[in-house]
């Protein structure tokens, strides 16, 4: 099920790099051709942004993509080395609380308040910072059930699994 | 507690948990929400925690959403998903194959021509890592069934790839920018002329290897007709429309680097349907990778942002410059010391750890010394490539190595690597001395 989740929100972010490259793109054809441009565009598209850069947290936690030092654990013996990790996982869920907490006060806030930015449009200010609450809570909510099973892993005389990111281009 | 100790406890302390593997932005963010917390908890004197907790989410909140919630930075998911979109359709290795047919009948033609393809490379993607990971896979396997030497194979083409965050577009340029709060299109313009140089410093190193020892580059098969050159030149239009859209419009004032992103991610998608080299799958996985990508760069740099506010908040930067300025360093003492700690940090430390943890107190000290921050970012740039092959943690190499396999051992492409580190020096030494190399075309704008 959280996978599913997970591959869903990846999608959304997807869509969103899509939607904003377009969307920029656009902005500059018409502000080539009618020297005019979209309304709001660049609201809406910091609003993309942080779909494209928060929904795929939990999937890129998934993948043990998050960018550490290992010089150090890799001279380590594996279960050494693999304690790290859960005790890695471990500071990234007291890492992110507040940061859960303080984006799900601010998209509260923004709704009841009726928050919206300036333009044309009057675009409500709540769809950013709710999108930034879900995709931080997801990537919590992997980081739990990663240390669960790491634990269990460890447990059992288990080796944890490596990062599986193919090529970076 | 006052704030310079809670600043400098919270620096070891996050020496300490990088070092312990913990992810770099589950490091930053949480070593800065808990200083933020106590410099809140103690600013009366008295331990105050509940007088702590709102500002400091809000603190903590508003730093790391107000990064991501940007139209500028938009360009980070956009160029890394031109490289993405652009080595699907085949755009990025035309340039190698173009200059390997071009260079096959000068000895060492085809180490040259990695090198030249990896500025190519270089030219639409914006990762050193990515650049050495996909040209190694290209260059170095045919190279090594070429019959040449396994140091020369295996070490142009990791030297090579660390053209890839000088020459713009360049990941790292983009994070300095947010750092520093620098132009971002200045500093790409200021890339071009030291990563060109860089680019011709491994092609003469490659040069004199060969001309002093011939058999480390067998020349196979010299007979390339023009009518073959010339096809595969023209071959390699799309790579040089990208990059003349990329630098042509920043520098003519016609782009901004974030419109010239998203142009050149729409112009890749046409180029890529029209020669069927894209199709939907294709651009699908391309984008599913670009959005990993982003958000582990990002998590960072948001997790950065927050770091940066609290080291402000504790005042542990302006005690470090003034103790610094009370030293009465000259500028070149200061540079050679600030060279000297990115080269140590590079042997253990990646590009983007090495920069959240230096920039927050290099940035206000080189700002107090009056020293141009374009021209310090290309320097930081040049000293983070350095990183990127020098021994024990050289990433080029080891995914060189990890391309080659057991065939060349990691210590001889180090071995390989001597002679273009001893080119980076020199260059870096030019950089450093004339700063006009670096903001010649961004000044000229």
């Amino acid at each position: 099920m959280l996978r599913r989740i997970e591959l869903l929100l990846v999608d959304l972010s997807i869509f969103s790099v899509l939607a904003l490259g377009v969307l920029i793109t656009a902005n500059v054809l018409m502000r080539a051709l009618f020297n005019t441009g979209l309304p709001d565009s660049t609201v809406i598209v910091a609003e993309l942004m942080v779909a494209a850069v928060v929904l795929p947290l939990a999937a890129t936690t998934a993948k043990r993509a998050h960018i550490a030092v290992e010089f150090i654990s890799n001279q380590l013996p594996p279960r050494v080395a693999d304690g790290l990790v859960v005790f890695g996982s471990l500071f990234g869920l007291l890492a992110l609380a507040p940061l859960i907490w303080a984006g799900w006060r601010e998209a509260i806030d923004a709704f009841e308040k009726g928050a919206f930015f300036f333009g044309e449009l009057h675009l409500p200010k709540w769809p950013g910072r709710a999108i930034f609450v879900i995709g931080m809570s997801f990537c919590w909510l992997r980081l739990l059930v990663m240390v669960v099973q790491d634990i269990r892993t460890i447990a059992t005389g288990g080796i944890l699994p490596v990062n599986d990111t193919e090529e970076e281009v | 507690m006052d704030g310079t100790t809670v600043g400098l406890i919270a620096f070891v302390a996050l020496i300490v948990l990088l070092g312990l593997r913990v992810p770099i932005a589950f490091a930053l963010a949480g070593v800065a929400t808990l200083g933020t917390f106590a410099i809140f908890a103690f600013r009366t004197g008295v331990f105050m925690p509940e007088r702590a907790i709102r500002p400091t989410t809000s603190l903590v909140f508003s730093n790391s959403f107000d990064l991501i919630h940007s139209y500028d930075l938009s360009m980070i998911p956009l160029f890394v998903a031109l490289g993405h979109l652009a080595y699907r359709a085949e755009i990025t290795t035309k340039i190698y194959h173009a200059a390997r047919v071009w260079l096959a009948a000068i000895p060492g033609g085809v180490a040259m021509a990695s090198v030249v393809g990896c500025g190519g490379f270089s030219a639409i993607t914006g990762s050193s890592i990515a650049c050495a990971s996909t040209m190694g896979q290209i260059c170095a396997p045919e190279m090594l069934r070429m019959g040449y030497d396994k140091r020369l194979a295996t070490a142009s083409v990791a030297a090579g790839g660390t053209l890839g965050s000088l020459i713009p577009p360049s990941v790292l340029f983009i994070i300095y920018g947010i750092f520093t709060e620098t132009s971002i299109s200045s500093l790409f313009l200021a890339g071009i002329l030291p990563g060109f140089i860089s680019l011709l410093g491994f092609v003469l190193v490659i040069w004199i290897w060969v001309k002093r020892d011939p058999s480390a580059a067998p020349v196979k098969d010299g007979v390339v007709s023009m009518r073959e050159r010339w096809h595969a030149a023209l071959e390699a239009w799309p790579a040089v429309l990208l990059f003349v859209i990329i630098v042509g419009g920043i520098y003519g004032g016609f782009f901004t680097a974030t419109e010239a992103a998203a142009v050149c991610v729409s112009v890749t998608l046409v180029i890529g349907f029209a020669q069927r080299r894209l199709g939907v799958r294709s651009v699908i996985e391309a984008l599913r990778k670009t959005a990993i990508q982003t958000t582990s760069i990002f998590i960072i740099a948001a997790s950065a942002k927050i770091f940066v506010a609290f080291v402000a908040l504790s005042g542990v930067a302006g005690d470090i410059v003034g103790a610094v300025q009370a030293m009465e360093l000259n500028v070149v003492m200061l540079m050679i010391a600030i060279a000297a700690i990115y080269l140590l940090l590079g042997m253990f430390l990646d590009p983007i750890g090495i920069m959240v943890l230096t920039l927050p107190l290099l940035v206000p000290l080189v700002e107090g010394y009056g020293l141009d921050l374009i021209w310090f970012g290309v320097v930081v740039i040049k000293l983070l490539e350095i990183g990127l092959i020098t021994p024990p943690v050289g990433l080029n190499v080891f995914i060189i190595g990890s391309v080659v396999g057991r065939e060349v051992p990691i210590d001889r492409i180090f071995a390989g690597i001597v002679r273009f580190l001893a080119i980076d020096f020199i260059v870096l030494a030019l950089i450093m001395a004339f700063p006009i190399l670096s903001l010649l075309i961004p000044n000229s704008m």
